[in-house]
């Protein structure tokens, strides 16, 4: 497989019907999965044979996208259940359905555990929203027991505020990934045809 | 849902492991049953083989008393009598 045909088949993966702004859906771009997929196992060999875990898993790329990886089982949680339904349908198209569970649940009290966590938070930019990305990133040191994938904003401010929220959690921090989200116009205040975002993907290592 | 689930997944009220699974109806996996928490005795439905794992106040009341309705002579008792945070009395 090369990094482009995991590209192709996660570009099979229908986005979510109707993204709600105040949960901040937005479909992760497929070659952005792909780049984080591919580093995760073809780089660090995280993903094969492994309980992978997708924390607002959407529609459910990232988690589909770790099956075709050679995950051994994948869990995806949210908390819309017009996105797991979408998820599983997903599922079913790529023939993964036998290595992936759905849960509906609030990200603050899920109590899982699993071997990696991979996820795309919502970047807490809605004022709704504000801080949830230290929550995810929080409860994704909690789930996993060796190690978190997670995409945030970029900017050296983030950096050393989840540096440090990181560390005092019990993680470190061995890889940084610069990467660009570009979100299509999906919600009515988008008035640009496209924004890109600069955001940083995180390989946390987890000491348990 | 797989039964593997039951392996990894502890209450999201009381974090108590592991929990009970009573299956209604299983096909390739389970389409439709009952996750129940001996510890806090809360009951967590699996629709559509997706089990729903939701704090109380974020459970939609009236879907639950539907689910309770609908599984009620394949529910266990425990459930139906001290069930949280529903239970048969709420069907009155």
């Amino acid at each position: 497989m090369t990094r482009k045909s995991l590209e192709v088949m996660l570009e099979r993966i229908e986005p979510h019907p109707s993204p709600r702004v105040d949960l901040e859906q937005y479909t992760i771009p497929s070659y952005l999965a792909a780049t984080i997929l591919w580093i995760a196992e073809f780089k660090h060999g995280d993903l094969s044979g492994r309980t992978v875990c997708d924390l607002g898993c959407g529609s459910g790329r990232l988690a589909i996208g770790s099956v075709i990886m050679g995950a051994r089982r994948v869990i995806g949680v949210d908390i819309d259940p017009v996105a797991l339904n979408t998820a599983r349908s997903n599922a079913r198209r790529l023939g993964v359905e036998g290595y992936v569970d759905w849960i509906l649940a609030d990200v603050r009290n899920i109590e899982i555990s699993a071997d990696v966590v991979i996820q795309n938070p919502p970047f807490g930019v809605q004022p709704s929203l504000r801080g949830i990305d230290s929550v995810f990133l929080v409860k994704a040191l909690k789930i996993a027991r060796d190690v978190v994938y997670s995409l945030h904003k970029a900017g050296r401010n983030n950096r050393a505020f989840l540096g440090k929220l990181i560390r005092e959690n019990g993680g470190e921090v061995t890889e940084i990934v610069e990467m660009e989200f570009d979100i299509p116009p999906i919600y009515e205040f988008h008035l640009k045809k496209h924004y890109v975002i600069k955001v940083d993907l995180y390989r946390v290592k987890v000491g348990k | 849902m797989k039964r593997w689930l039951m392996e990894i997944l502890a209450c999201p009220i009381c974090k108590y492991h592991p929990l009970e699974l009573h299956v209604f109806v299983e096909e390739e996996e389970i389409e439709e049953g009952v996750i129940y928490c001996p510890k806090c005795y809360r009951w967590y439905p699996i629709i559509e083989a997706i089990p729903h794992m939701l704090p109380d106040e974020l459970r939609d009341r009236k879907e639950d008393l539907e689910f309770l309705k609908r599984w009620k002579d394949k529910m266990p008792s425990e459930i139906l009598e001290r069930g949280k945070p529903f239970n048969a009395k709420d069907l009155r």
